[in-house]
């Protein structure tokens, strides 16, 4: 059906590998006159205020004209002034400098003026200019066909706070920020492998945004490293602005409810998955890094699920997947119950079904539907007004509308129930993007029990089972691993196994290297019991 | 975006997964009242006899499997037998299993019918089931085989769950007098209801399939035993909970008893509109099973490798072939004619087959 829709909407095909780069040409390499270089940049970034420009001489003669450029509010002024021009103008008179270096002035220059950690050599436009449009500072020296980029990012951001998508009672409080570096090291700081790649591709023509795919060599299977780096170079977009946009061109399935990447805002989900044998693309200028590839059932995962015990942790996954079924099916059950089969119910409740359905004047299946919008529109609501106010909402309409609309007759107390279940069902779901197409779906298995029952809900649960059973994330399968079943691993799955017996990384990531743990413990224990028999 | 793990085979779990999905089903809901006719409170043996007689019947399936772990039935029959009557075989087998979906699709619906959707028209729960049907046939074998293997717990935990439930009112001394039927009438019994463990003979087109064609016969013995178990397990439950006598005079006994049962807890007055959501997969995978072989038949005899453009071709001609009986009754008998007929197409031609193969010294080593 994919390939059919695909036909349909797709344009015209487009080569795979092509390098669209909307900044000037690699190939233009710089000039040997500073002014003509000035000059060229300036007419790259003609009518760009922001880029500032700064002439000045060294030595104690004078005699060298350079010049910096750099963007304003993109770097970090104090590291320019301290670490650049005042090495470069104060401090370079105390040593006495060779004024017939000739060709190795530049070296000097580099590797023993700056006093600048992060300096890179460029003989291009394209480079140069980029470097500026991302942060850094562009050092170019008289009568050398090169010039000197120096990191100097720095630029007003937010910090490291806890993320607010993914609470946990117990474990670390982190969360992922808009910088791409700060998010990277945060992986990196939980990770302290030389094993852990970390390769970085520009996306976006106007955007140049940095994307970068994370994976520990030896643990992630080489193929869907490739995959993943494959598909990155297929895009081709005017912007990249969030790791959205990333996972709806890489997905292979766009017709699919379900979302076939997992996000995160948490790092230690991210290491978390890194072990597991996941490749992680982090995204410049938002939060959310992607996991792929992915399982039904590890959206339904939260970090707590391995730091609480296994008692706890089994039973509140039970308790999910018994929330997802009810935030798809609910109200689809109570129609099919009461419109199709009352004799299953218990007779009373029927009765009393019955009875507070009396003088409401819509069938069940309207006003499910319209109780369901309802709720919809409140969740909306809430989330775009300011904190205090999407409260009040929340009150306002939750409590004080539904009650008034049970009083005035309009809907029956029970749907409220029904309804009021389905909703906070799938507030329990852990990740929102799964949540949302469970929302999605009540809407789907209403009208599918307001046609033909439960058989109509077991015909939606079919074809639900069939999507998902022909669904793969990065050549893994979706439902792994209840299909290709493997004993081992349902350790994992629905509840959350004791903790030393966890002794593989999961299949489904098909990693390189299987074993995740020794329970050493009971070795010591038998050579403590072995020397105390000795004695 | 296929790559990495694209091969259309099935792995043995996904086999057995298949097997049992496939033979698990309506069928099972009259089963009690067949074997109540023919041997009273011996009945549950005939289960017992017909689930050993089919399994040493499906080992012959099994021995070709073996012996052509490269073939379908279609390729290996024009092999031994020669070109035209193998070609006419394949026919024939393509007749079986589309008949065999249109009967399991309408037997289905009856059931639905009778106990769910009363008013709904028969048409729109065939059309509804045989459609989704070719949805997960366009995907080929392996989703059919894991979506068996997803299926088969959430199908079989519930039944049993749900005949225990009926235990509490089980009287096991209905299942008395033992052995008090001739021993002529056991085995005709036996052979009479052998019908209900078919399913297997998808093998024959399924075979070639398989990841590891050596080990179908641990395949077969596994479906084969927890199938009879599971049969065992559901006739004694109905014997024992309403009684030999009032088994032979219901139509669907295994169904009207979860009508009886009350859920723990009295959650649900009445556990039926449950028993036939799980008919529902039931009968799903028994069609799909059936329907797939059917288009693969008709792929492999075409000689071409596409077989979705047969999903869609024999869709109408299922449909058609299920609105032939003209009652519930009626229907009945058509089931038995298919399961005389099954019984001819996967035990007695495999074994001609087998035959000619070893007196032919054609195919591989059959170990």
């Amino acid at each position: 059906m994919t390939d059919v829709f695909s036909k349909l909407f797709s344009g015209k095909k487009r080569d795979i590998y092509f390098e669209r780069d909307m900044s000037p040409d690699k190939s233009k390499k710089l000039k040997k006159d500073i002014k003509e270089n000035e000059k060229e940049i300036h007419e790259y970034l003609y009518d760009c205020d922001d880029v500032i420009t700064r002439d000045f001489y060294m030595g104690q003669a004078q005699k060298h004209e350079m010049a910096l450029m750099y963007i304003d509010g993109m770097v970090n002024k104090g590291d320019v002034q301290e670490e650049i021009m005042k090495s470069l103008m104060l401090l370079s008179r105390q040593t006495p400098l060779e004024y017939s270096l000739g060709q190795n002035f530049f070296n000097m220059v580099k590797e023993g003026l700056l006093t600048a950690a992060d300096v890179k050599e460029v003989d291009n436009f394209g480079e140069a200019v980029l470097g500026i449009l991302s942060g850094d500072t562009i050092l170019f020296i008289d009568k050398f066909e090169k010039a000197l980029i120096i990191s100097t990012r720095g630029w007003e951001k937010r910090g490291v706070q806890e993320p607010t998508t993914e609470a946990v009672i117990r474990g670390p409080r982190e969360g992922f920020t808009e910088t791409y570096r700060v998010n990277v090291a945060l992986i990196r700081r939980r990770i302290k492998d030389p094993n852990l790649k970390v390769k970085t591709v520009k996306l976006g023509r106007h955007t140049r945004t940095d994307v970068g795919v994370l994976f520990i060599q030896g643990v992630a299977k080489p193929t869907v490293v490739d995959e993943v780096l494959k598909r990155l170079n297929t895009i081709d977009m005017a912007g990249v602005l969030e790791s959205g946009y990333i996972e709806q061109m890489i997905e292979g399935d766009w017709l699919s409810p379900f979302p076939q990447l997992r996000r995160t805002e948490r790092p230690d989900v991210v290491a978390a998955g890194l072990i597991e044998g996941n490749v992680a693309i982090v995204t410049d200028n938002t939060p959310f890094v992607l996991l792929c590839p992915t399982t039904f059932l590890s959206l339904f995962q939260s970090p707590e699920d391995y730091y609480e015990r296994w008692y706890i942790a089994s039973m509140i996954r039970l308790l999910r997947f018994a929330a997802a079924f009810f935030a798809m099916t609910f109200p689809a059950l109570y129609i099919a119950m009461t419109a199709f089969h009352p004799g299953m119910l218990p007779t009373d409740l029927a009765l009393s079904i019955a009875a507070t359905r009396e003088g409401v004047p819509f069938s069940a299946v309207v006003e499910a539907v319209v109780m369901v919008f309802s709720l919809e529109v409140l969740r909306e609501a809430g989330v775009r007004l300011p904190g205090p106010i999407g409260q009040t909402i929340g009150i306002v309409g939750g409590l004080v509308v539904g009650e008034a609309a049970v009083r005035a007759g309009i809907v029956s107390p029970i749907m409220v129930i029904v309804v009021a279940v389905n909703a906070i069902s799938s507030f329990a779901i852990p990740n929102y993007s799964v949540a949302i197409g469970f929302r999605l779906l009540t809407f789907i298995f209403i009208i599918l029990a307001a046609i033909a029952g439960l058989y109509g809900i077991m015909m939606g649960l079919l074809w639900l089972t069939i999507h998902l059973v022909t669904l793969k994330s990065f050549g893994s399968h979706y439902l792994s691993p209840f299909v290709s079943f493997r004993f081992s691993e349902v350790k994992d799955s629905f509840v959350r196994g004791p903790m030393p017996s966890m002794e593989i990384r999961p299949g489904y990531t098909r990693p390189e290297d299987m074993d995740r743990m020794n329970d050493r413990r009971h070795d010591n224990m038998e050579k403590a019991e072995d020397e105390n028999a000795d004695k | 975006m296929k790559m990495l793990t694209n091969n259309d085979k099935i792995t043995v779990s996904q086999t057995v997964a298949l097997l049992i999905t496939t033979m698990l089903a309506t069928g099972i809901l009259a089963l009690p009242r067949n074997v109540a006719n023919k041997a009273g409170s011996d009945g549950w043996l005939l289960v017992l006899f017909a689930g050993v007689l089919s399994f040493f019947s499906s080992m012959i399936v099994g021995a070709l499997v073996k012996k052509f772990p490269r073939d379908t039935f279609i390729e290996y029959s024009q092999k031994v037998l020669g070109k035209i009557p193998g070609y006419f075989l394949g026919i024939i087998l393509i007749l079986y299993f589309l008949f065999i979906s249109a009967m399991s699709v309408r037997v289905f619906s009856e059931v639905m019918n009778a106990f769910m959707l009363i008013n709904t028209p028969r048409g729109f729960i065939i059309a509804t089931m045989l459609i989704t049907s070719a949805y997960i046939m366009r995907h080929g074998i392996e989703p059919i085989a894991r979506a068996g293997e997803i299926l088969l717990p959430v199908l079989v935990f519930p039944i049993f769950a749900m005949y225990l439930t009926a235990l509490p009112r089980a009287d096991f001394s209905e299942l008395l007098p033992f052995l008090d039927t001739p021993a002529k009438t056991l085995a005709i019994g036996t052979v009479q209801n052998a019908y209900n463990f078919l399913g297997f003979e998808i093998l024959l087109m399924v075979g070639p399939y398989m990841r590891s064609p050596e080990r179908v016969m641990w395949a077969l013995l596994f479906a084969m035993g927890f199938i009879t178990l599971m049969y065992l397990f559901i006739v004694v439950i109905v014997f024992a909970s309403i009684g030999v006598e009032d088994t032979r005079i219901l139509l669907w006994p295994a169904m009207s008893i979860i009508r009886t049962i009350m859920a723990p807890g009295g959650v649900f007055e009445r556990l039926d509109a449950l028993a036939l959501a799980l008919w529902t997969i039931a009968s799903f995978t028994t069609i799909n099973g059936m329907y797939y072989a059917g288009t693969l038949a008709a792929a492999h005899l075409a000689g071409v490798g596409e077989f979705k453009f047969f999903v869609t071709i024999f869709l109408p001609w299922v449909y058609l072939i299920s609105t032939i009986p003209g009652n519930p009754l009626d229907t009945m008998r058509w089931t038995q004619i298919s399961g005389v007929a099954g019984l001819v197409i996967a035990v007695i031609i495999p074994a001609i087959v087998l035959a000619a193969s070893t007196v032919r010294k054609k195919g591989g080593s059959a170990s």
